[in-house]
């Protein structure tokens, strides 16, 4: 008895191995809730609930009043309310045949000139009001309008607007307004007319082969384009007006038939919640309707190219395009969109399924390398090939810096090098390139800071992290490779394997609008691994990805 | 605001807790000495020990070995090699040399191995240990069982490393005249050209010596013989499966002989003299054998059939014999006639001058009659003495090379 004691106590743990495992639990029960309150802190700050922003403070003074008919009195109103406007004219006119006055006004720049003259002023200045349908004025108020309406302007576009403060508004929107004396309804006739450019292959992503047409900023333009895809009877676009104090149209674009009605609502609803002053760009957008604002991975995806957004249309997703902002948003994204490129549609299955699995080599490269040659160098110079570890030995011989130094002063030059090449003028980017990679690189190695392998490792890490075809995502990678480079010089292989693990546990976690991040892979689809990694051809792949849920999964229809 | 900063410290709190123990393995590679070969001698203690001796430093040991590490690259011009600029793989900088040995004598290898540790600012490690060379006359002394403990108990040391012996002194076999060479790479590299010769025996690694101690059969170790820095693959070294200790060597002939009965030619040659007394030569590029014990009762009895292919690749006759059918026929004969020559020697060796088994009988036995094998398998090495062998070879040229006539 007493010996079976002693042997069970002999296989007891000592305290120690109590004490570890105890904190091995209550470290992770630790960090959830601070991240919950961390996340809690961030959401509050800025919250997504209606009730708790402040409307704008000033009311504007036009709030409630009509027109009157009475023309000095609405003019002088609205002369007030615009205030001091450089670019605001008033042009007074008298309506030919009638006593009537009027005034229009535009705003200078924005409004079509050509369209004024030719089909408001020539028809009420030259032609105005016939003999016959003078008498009738007098009796009726509408009269008049139906006869402008109807007979003398020769415009499509053109709406009566008996509030006045809605009439400024759209006046200062670049739309033309036309007060006839007597009229109780103001018009507005026309539509803004501002400078846009021209339609031109997008420059963030580029491609050899596809159509070589990016949105502009133009949110019309930008529909325009998706319809002009091809015709297509269950594309839908729904308006809606974001932005407080600065008001801009979004549309959200999705196909009938096949996305999930239930995302469509989601997304709609998240957009309603907006509160922002003015929404600039459609990463303001994405960053207020996300799911998680802690991950380093955009949940969002962004794009300048009609035919990407109309692919992801036809997987059931939805798209969010922003006045303003050639930047499309589309949404879910799950992980392997943002190693994919159109191209890998449009050339052959097989050099498609090549380039995206080197895509996958390449951000695997982008995200570890450093960690990698951080760890074999620090921690584990037995797993370098014999030669290798001799040429390594006898180039690091001058090098002051432990590993982890030497990698984060190259990589730290590299990004520093990137974010300028950026900024800097198109001539002077690639010199630039030239002196940045070349002269500092080599002359960094004969200097003794860094040894040569570093070099290679750094710049196969830059170029890789290059062929990432979305920037954004590119942008992902660089900062976990930091954070992989921090573990691999605490803890060597042993932490780049902890490290990658948890950058895989966050993402199995992370759900852009519902949808699992890391779709194809975990929830694990085997059918689905058809057009991940690799590509098949066309014809096998018959159905829509399951994870959106689309309403109609034939790929065919 | 201030629950923000409360929280921040919180988290850089528990970054400090990781951060702080940071980084406690870590070793740059280039403050590591990379350890490529070891030499194992008898005690010989150097010039510098015996004058550190006399000084007072001195520890209490027996003086039984001698170990050799090989460090590459050798760091001692490192002022020099920073003036230089690049072009470092020409050989470093101490005389030519692309490598350094260092020698210390003691008792205990793993005491060595750390006595190495008060003499070099970079500590030694056994990843990379490719060879270890083990001198004939300490093997004579110990046996291999107590000269490899801690190398087989050592777990940087990898078991791919290969084991040969030294006719001579092993540090003379870790030493190189030839600039820019590193001898433990060296040695490693000429165990590849068995595709080239049968002289060579097939690599024993530290995993396949252990393996093979503990089975208690007899082995070989291939022989590395030395002359002022260059050395040369020759023969064998026989090590007895009792004692584990060398008793004797096997000649680059016997080493011939003995590939015909293993059977794992890869390539090779075979010179004979032919019945006119000019010299004709044979390249084997296939070879096979199999060893058929046969007991009868209870009298055990060995027949080994050879079968190898090749060409004629050398003909000096004078004026040339053409390559008809009966001339290849003839010289297959003659070849044979070598061959058996060569397995005549090696058998003799093996059953009347060393009594020792390395030709692989036993596993043919131990398969076909486990029983049998069970009761003599104590004292195999002197029942095999007395087995008679027979053998039958048969050599076939398939071709006479690129020669027209």
């Amino acid at each position: 008895m007493i010996l079976l004691w002693s042997t069970i106590l002999y296989y007891v743990p000592k305290w120690t191995v109590f004490a570890q495992a105890f904190l091995l639990l209550l470290i992770p029960l630790l960090l959830i809730p601070m991240f919950k309150m961390i996340r809690k802190s961030l959401n509050s700050s800025f919250s997504l609930k209606p009730d708790k922003y402040s409307p704008p403070r000033t009311k504007s003074p036009l709030e409630g009043i009509r027109m009157t008919g009475q023309f000095d009195k609405d003019v002088k109103v609205i002369r007030n309310a615009i205030g001091n406007q450089a670019d605001v004219r008033f042009r007074e006119i008298m309506i030919k045949g009638t006593k009537s006055r009027a005034v229009i006004l535009y705003v200078e720049g924005l409004t079509d000139i050509d369209l004024i003259d030719s089909h408001i002023l020539r028809p009420l200045m030259l032609q105005g009001v016939q003999e016959e349908q003078r008498n009738s004025f007098f009796h009726s108020k509408n009269i008049m309008k139906n006869y402008l309406t109807e007979q003398l302007m020769t415009v499509s576009e053109l709406q009566p607007e008996p509030s006045l403060k809605k009439f400024v508004e759209s006046v200062l929107f670049g739309k033309t307004g036309l007060i006839v004396e007597g009229m109780q309804e103001a018009l507005i006739i026309g539509a803004a007319k501002g400078k846009s450019r021209s339609i031109e292959d997008p420059i963030s992503e580029a491609l050899l082969r596809g159509p070589r047409v990016g949105f502009t900023e133009r949110l019309g333009d930008n529909t325009g384009l998706l319809r002009l895809h091809g015709q297509n009877e269950s594309l839908v676009l729904t308006k809606f007006e974001v932005g407080n104090r600065v008001k801009k149209d979004l549309v959200l674009a999705y196909m009938r038939d096949i996305a999930n009605p239930k995302l469509v609502e989601e997304v709609s609803s998240r957009i309603q919640k907006i509160e922002i002053d003015d929404p600039m760009e459609s990463g303001y957008i994405e960053q207020l309707i996300e799911d998680n604002v802690l991950s380093p991975f955009q949940q969002v995806h962004n794009t300048e190219r009609p035919d990407r957004v109309i692919a992801g249309l036809l997987e059931g997703r939805v798209a969010i395009l922003l006045d303003g902002t050639p930047f499309a948003l589309i949404l879910p994204v799950t992980f392997s969109m943002l190693l994919q490129s159109p191209e890998d549609y449009y050339d052959r299955w097989l050099p498609g399924t090549f380039i995206r699995v080197l895509r996958f080599l390449a951000a695997m490269l982008a995200l570890l390398a450093p960690a990698l040659y951080i760890s074999f160098i620090s921690y584990h110079p037995g797993l370098i090939p014999t030669k290798l570890a001799l040429s390594i030995t006898e180039t690091r011989q001058g090098v002051p810096f432990p590993s982890i130094i030497e990698a984060l002063i190259m990589e730290i030059s590299i990004e520093i090098l990137r974010e300028a090449g950026i900024r800097l003028p198109k001539p002077i980017g690639p010199a630039m390139g030239i002196v940045g990679g070349l002269i500092i690189g080599d002359a960094a190695v004969n200097a003794g800071i860094v040894s040569p392998f570093l070099v290679i490792v750094v710049a196969v890490t830059a170029i890789s992290s290059f062929t990432i075809p979305v920037y954004s995502a590119g942008i992902t990678l660089r900062i976990l490779r930091f954070t992989g480079m921090f573990s691999a010089a605490v803890l060597g292989l042993f932490g780049v394997v902890l490290f990658f693990l948890l950058v895989c546990s966050h993402l199995v976690r992370l759900k852009s609008f519902g949808v699992p991040y890391v779709s194809p892979m975990t929830p694990y689809n085997i059918s689905e691994w058809k057009d991940f990694i690799i590509r098949a051809p066309l014809k096998m792949m018959k159905k829509r990805p399951s994870m959106l849920k689309p309403n109609d999964s034939d790929r065919r229809n | 605001m201030n629950r923000l900063i409360r929280q921040s410290l919180r988290i850089i709190a528990a970054m400090l807790l990781v951060l702080n123990t940071g980084c406690w393995s870590s070793q740059e590679i280039e403050d590591l000495s990379i350890v490529v070969g070891l030499g194992l001698d008898v005690a010989n203690e150097s010039k510098f020990e015996r004058d550190i001796a006399k000084q007072g430093g001195a520890y209490p040991k027996r003086n039984v070995l001698t170990a050799t590490v090989q460090i590459v690259p050798p760091i001692s011009g490192r002022g020099q090699r920073q003036g230089q600029g690049q072009g470092q793989s020409q050989g470093g900088s101490s005389g030519g040399k692309a490598y350094l040995n260092e020698k210390l004598t003691g008792d205990s290898i793993f005491q060595i191995y750390r006595q190495f540790s008060v003499r070099r600012d970079r500590p030694l490690v056994g990843h990379h240990l490719k060879v270890i060379v083990v001198a004939s006359d300490l093997a004579k002394q110990y046996s291999l069982e107590q000269i490899f403990d801690f190398i087989l108990r050592d777990n940087d040391i990898r078991p791919s490393c290969l084991v040969v012996v030294s006719h001579r002194d092993a540090i003379e076999a870790l030493s190189s005249s030839e600039p820019g060479e590193i001898p433990a790479f060296y040695l490693t590299g000429l165990v590849n050209n068995r595709y080239r010769s049968n002289k060579i025996l097939p690599p024993v690694t530290l995993i396949k010596l252990d393996s093979t101690m503990q089975s208690g059969t007899s082995f070989l170790l291939q022989n590395v013989v030395t002359y002022n820095g260059e050395h040369k693959f020759s023969g064998a070294a026989i090590f007895k499966g009792s004692s584990k200790k060398w008793i004797g060597e096997l000649t680059q002939f016997d080493v011939e002989g003995l590939s015909w009965i293993r059977g794992d030619i890869h390539g090779g040659v075979l010179k004979a003299y032919a019945p006119g007394g000019y010299t004709v030569t044979y390249e084997m590029r296939d070879s096979s054998s199999k060893i058929i014990p046969k007991v009868k009762d209870g009298e055990i009895s060995f027949h080994i059939k050879m079968k190898s292919e090749g060409r004629l690749i050398e003909d000096w006759s004078f004026p040339e014999i053409p390559s008809t059918e009966g001339y290849l026929k003839e010289m297959e004969k003659v070849f044979e006639k070598q061959a058996s020559k060569q397995i005549d020697q090696v058998l003799h060796k093996m059953q009347h001058v060393y009594h020792v088994d390395v030709g692989g009988f036993d596993k043919e036995l131990q398969i076909k009659h486990p029983k049998l094998w069970k009761k003599i398998k104590d004292q195999w090495d002197d029942t095999f003495s007395r087995i008679p062998i027979t053998y039958e070879i048969d050599i076939k040229i398939t071709d006479a090379g690129s020669s027209t006539d």
